[in-house]
Order: structure tokens, then C-alpha cells, then sequence
């Protein structure tokens, strides 16, 4: 528990609030900018979703690969891997606290960019927003995870935020891919858990691949816990 | 009572040896100074130590128990480590650090006011860290270090990088802390930083522990090599003042008494001219350079 409180505090100016919120102001203007090319007046929730469908793909893998490079990037700096290792903790469990302290803070700013769409765009059907808020907390996390276990275990940072850029490029045009091809990246995930999209000039809502974003869900955590078990196995190397 | 123990430790990557057969005492209440060049194996044995690495073969051993995966957080709890660079999130002040190191080992305010103290750092510990000077990060590093009063320190080269007053600050700290009680082991590359300081000296070449013991018994085990002063010329014309002018010195290394003693015997048989015999003064320092270089007494 008290690694989870010294998580929180290492947060302490670090402005991952201000990039938090960036990234939902990003995603609400960009939901704004969608909202006014249909029919609001009929279409108003099936606009705000479509625009938060194609808002978070566009915005979010860049600012989750910036959050987590900084949330790690002050344990290489700082020496703090040696420091909790010498004090008893190991590797593994310092990087799930980073994803359960990060994560709080990236899941809040997905929510509060759903809900803001929501009220663009009215909160009707209300699961269907209540699952497109939840898929993408889901896959917001997963895409988290993978960046804090790469800056983990890269000490170039620009490798994380590489991949940030690549996996910006793959999720917007996953929505494009065959459905076996989304399924095989984090950020394919994105197009899999869309709930609107256009066909042709018209809106429609869609049902988020829920299967999908569940199996993402498993597997990550899976995944996750394999290599953080190996982490806490594993010598001390820098 | 040793308070630290290793046993035939040795630590391999792939074919290079790190470290190599070391058995290391430490006893308790000293200043143990962990002396070797630039990549004897001093950080890794430090680590070993301490649990961070593990040993290819052999055992360490620290208050009487084996130090493994099982009891190495335990054994952490009295122990303090400085390793390799001072850790320290440059963002936050010294005293959110300080906070963050109480919350990982449970310390009290008490201690952590006390560690903060020793190091005389309660001034500066609201400046971010990024704005402290090296000697300012490494003073913090030791405060956290000693957060929870540990029973053995453990500093790796903490002198690194500091002018001649913060070595010198570094220092009286260590005595400081042997006086309170703490078990301080230290590793430098340089005799003259912690020889003063230092009641038990260990010596690391290529990995090796080539000396452990007093300073008295480091310059007592190291052989000086023996001077042979012999007038020049055996043409027993000569004057004394060619003899003289054309005097020579004989320097034999690694002999003992006896075979200096069977040595001049020979010369003066032969009819040197032997008018001085002597075992050469060598500093502490020449005893370092001569035992590291060598890999060997």
C-alpha cells in the first residue's frame, strides 16, 4: 500500500494532470468539430459518438505514451529503481503501482472526455455510452501498460514515444483493417470498440465489439502479470 | 563478531569473472574500507551484498544469516545502501524524497528528522532536487541511506564527484557514525580517500580480494624491495674515489630476510663492495599501487 502512496506522490509535479487534461480537451474539440458536420437535431448522440470514436484514436496514443514516459523516465533519472530495490521492493511491483496510479489518472480523463461527448450529444441509448465509456477505459489502459512496461524497459524514452507516434498511425487506420488485422495491436482495439461511424453521409450507431475489448482485457492482464512476475525475479542490471 | 560473512563468492557473466573465490569479514562496529581500481568488482560485490545480484556460486552472509531471496527484505531492514549514483527524484524537494523513503521502510518522523541531521542537510530540504549540487545529492542519498538506523552502511564511492571539503565531510560523517555504532562499509579507488578513516582495509583486484586486514598489517604483509648499495669498481687498483664515483645500487625484489642475508654474502665473497644494505620505505600508497597492479602481495 505504501508503494501505491509513494506512486501518487512521485505524481506530485509532474503536470500529468495538465497532459490529462489536454488529452481530453483534445478529444472533446475534436467530438465538437465531428457534432457540426451532421444532423444534430436528429442525430445528436450518434454524431457525439461517431466524433469521440474517431477523436480517440487520434489523440489518445501519443498522450498515454507522454504520460507513461514521464511517469517512468524520473525511476532512470533518478536512480528510484535502485532505491525501492535496496529497500525491498522489487521491480515488478513498482511498475503495478505505476499502472494502477497512472491508470487512475488516464481512466479519469477517458471518462471525463466520454461524458463530455455525452453531454454534446445527449445520453441516449445510455448503455450504449456506458459501454463505449468502459471499452475504452479498457483499451486506454491496455495501450497505458504497454507504454509503462517499454519505458520500464527501455532507458531511451524516445523509443516509448516511437511507438506512441506508430501506434497513433495504426489506430486511425485501423478502422480500415480486416477485423483479424485490428485484433492483433492494442491500438486496433480502437476501431474494434467504436460506437458510430459514417456510411456514406449518414451516422449510425454501431455495438462495440465487447468480445473483443474483453479478450483485450485478459490477455493484457495476463500478459502484464507474466512479465512483472519475471521483473521481480530478475537481477538488478543498470 | 562478524556482521558481514561471504563465502568462496564468486560472480560470473557469461566467461567474465566479476567476482572471483572472495571471502570477506567484516566485523562489527568497524569502518571497513572496500579498496580496488576502476573495475575490480567492488560495485558488484556491494551488490551482492545486498541481494541486488546473485552470486554464480558461493553465500553471503549478513548478522549471522544467510542473505537469499527468502530473508533478503528482512535483512534489508538493517541495512543502508548508497550504490552507484545518490538516488533522488529531481522533481520533487528533498523532503518529498525523503517522505517517499519513510513510506518504503516504515521510519519515523523521528528517524527521518535524526538522518537528515546527521548529514546537515535540514536546510536545503525544501529546494528541488534537480537544483541540488552533487555534494547536496550525495549528503541526501546517505540521509536516506540511514532513514532507518540501519546496523550496516553500505556506500559505494561516496566521495565520487566531491571537492576536497566534502570529501573531507564524508569522512568525519563516517567516523561519526562507527562511533554511533554502525557497521560502515566503503568502497573507493583511491587509498588516501578512506585510509584514514578505514579500521579494516579489504583489497580487490580483478575481482579478487587480495588483502584484508589493519593498515599496520597491510604494510607489514607487503615485502619492500631490498636495496644493495656496492662501491663501483672490484679492480682492487682503483682508488677509493673511482670506487665511489662509480658506486652502483642493487634493487631485489619479493626476498625475505634470509635470502638478503644469502644474497650479500655472495656479493661480499665476490668482493663487492657492499656498504649499505636496506629494505626500501614505501608509503601506503606504493603498497595500493603496487598490490593493484600486480593482482597480488
Amino acid at each position: 500500500m505504501n508503494v501505491l502512496r509513494n506512486e501518487f506522490a512521485k505524481l506530485r509535479h509532474l503536470h500529468l494532470v495538465a497532459l490529462a487534461a489536454s488529452m481530453t480537451a483534445g478529444i472533446v474539440a475534436l467530438t465538437v468539430v465531428g457534432t457540426m458536420t451532421g444532423d444534430a437535431a436528429q442525430h445528436a448522440s450518434a454524431l457525439s459518438l461517431a466524433g469521440l470514436s474517431l477523436a480517440f484514436p487520434l489523440v489518445s496514443p501519443l498522450m498515454i505514451a507522454v504520460v507513461a514516459s514521464r511517469t517512468i523516465d524520473i525511476e532512470h533519472h533518478g536512480n528510484g529503481w535502485l532505491l525501492s530495490r535496496a529497500t525491498g521492493v522489487t521491480l515488478g511491483e513498482l511498475l503495478r503501482a505505476k499502472v494502477v496510479s497512472a491508470g487512475l489518472v488516464v481512466t479519469t480523463a477517458t471518462v471525463v472526455a466520454v461524458s463530455l461527448g455525452a453531454l454534446l450529444g445527449g445520453t441516449k441509448p445510455l448503455w450504449t455510452w456506458l459501454g463505449y465509456a468502459g471499452a475504452m477505459v479498457v483499451v486506454n489502459l491496455a495501450v497505458l501498460t504497454l507504454h509503462l512496461t517499454v519505458s520500464t524497459l527501455a532507458v531511451n524514452q524516445l523509443i516509448s514515444l516511437g511507438i506512441g507516434v506508430l501506434g497513433t498511425v495504426v489506430a486511425i487506420c485501423a478502422s480500415g483493417f480486416p477485423s483479424w488485422l485490428a485484433h492483433l495491436t492494442p491500438w486496433g482495439y480502437y476501431a474494434l470498440a467504436s460506437a458510430a461511424d459514417y456510411r456514406g453521409d449518414h451516422v449510425m450507431t454501431l455495438s462495440p465489439s465487447y468480445t473483443s475489448v474483453a479478450g483485450l482485457a485478459v490477455v493484457g492482464v495476463a500478459l502484464f502479470l507474466f512479465v512483472t512476475a519475471r521483473l521481480d525475479r530478475q537481477e538488478f542490471l543498470a | 563478531m562478524d556482521i558481514v560473512r561471504t563465502h568462496s563468492l564468486v560472480k560470473r557473466y557469461d566467461n567474465h569473472t566479476v567476482v572471483d573465490d572472495v571471502n570477506l569479514a567484516i566485523p562489527e562496529g568497524c569502518v571497513y574500507g572496500f579498496l580496488g581500481p576502476n573495475g575490480s568488482g567492488k560495485s558488484t560485490t556491494m551488490k551482492l551484498l545486498l541481494s541486488l545480484i546473485r552470486p554464480t556460486s558461493g553465500e553471503v552472509e549478513v548478522f549471522g544469516r544467510p542473505m537469499n531471496s527468502d530473508t533478503r527484505r528482512e535483512l534489508l531492514t538493517g541495512i543502508g545502501s548508497l550504490i552507484e549514483s545518490p538516488p533522488g527524484y529531481g522533481h520533487l524537494t528533498g523532503a518529498e524524497n525523503m517522505k517517499i523513503v519513510q513510506r518504503y521502510l516504515g521510519s519515523t518522523d523521528d528517524q527521518i528528522t535524526r538522518a537528515v541531521a546527521t548529514v546537515r542537510l535540514q536546510d536545503q530540504l525544501n529546494k528541488k532536487v534537480k537544483n541540488y549540487s552533487l555534494g547536496m545529492k550525495q549528503r541526501l542519498g546517505i540521509a536516506m541511506a540511514l532513514a532507518r538506523e540501519p546496523r550496516l552502511l553500505v556506500l559505494d564511492e561516496p566521495t565520487n564527484g566531491l571537492d576536497p571539503a566534502g570529501i573531507e565531510e564524508i569522512r568525519a560523517l563516517l567516523k561519526h557514525l562507527a562511533e554511533h555504532g554502525v557497521t560502515v562499509m566503503v568502497s573507493s579507488h583511491l587509498l588516501g580517500e578512506i585510509d584514514k578513516t578505514a579500521n579494516v582495509l579489504g583489497i580487490l583486484s580483478e575481482g579478487r580480494l587480495i588483502f584484508q586486514g589493519s593498515r599496520d598489517q597491510l604494510l607489514a604483509a607487503s615485502t619492500p624491495d631490498v636495496v644493495i648499495d656496492i662501491l663501483g669498481s672490484d679492480n682492487p687498483n682503483s682508488t677509493a674515489e673511482q670506487q665511489l664515483r662509480d658506486r652502483e645500487t642493487l634493487r631485489i625484489p619479493s626476498v625475505d630476510d634470509l635470502h638478503t642475508a644469502h644474497v650479500v654474502g655472495e656479493l661480499v665473497a665476490s668482493g663487492a663492495g657492499v656498504y649499505g644494505v636496506r629494505r626500501d620505505e614505501q608509503s601506503l600508497d606504493d603498497v595500493f599501487m603496487n598490490l593493484t597492479s600486480g593482482g597480488r602481495l
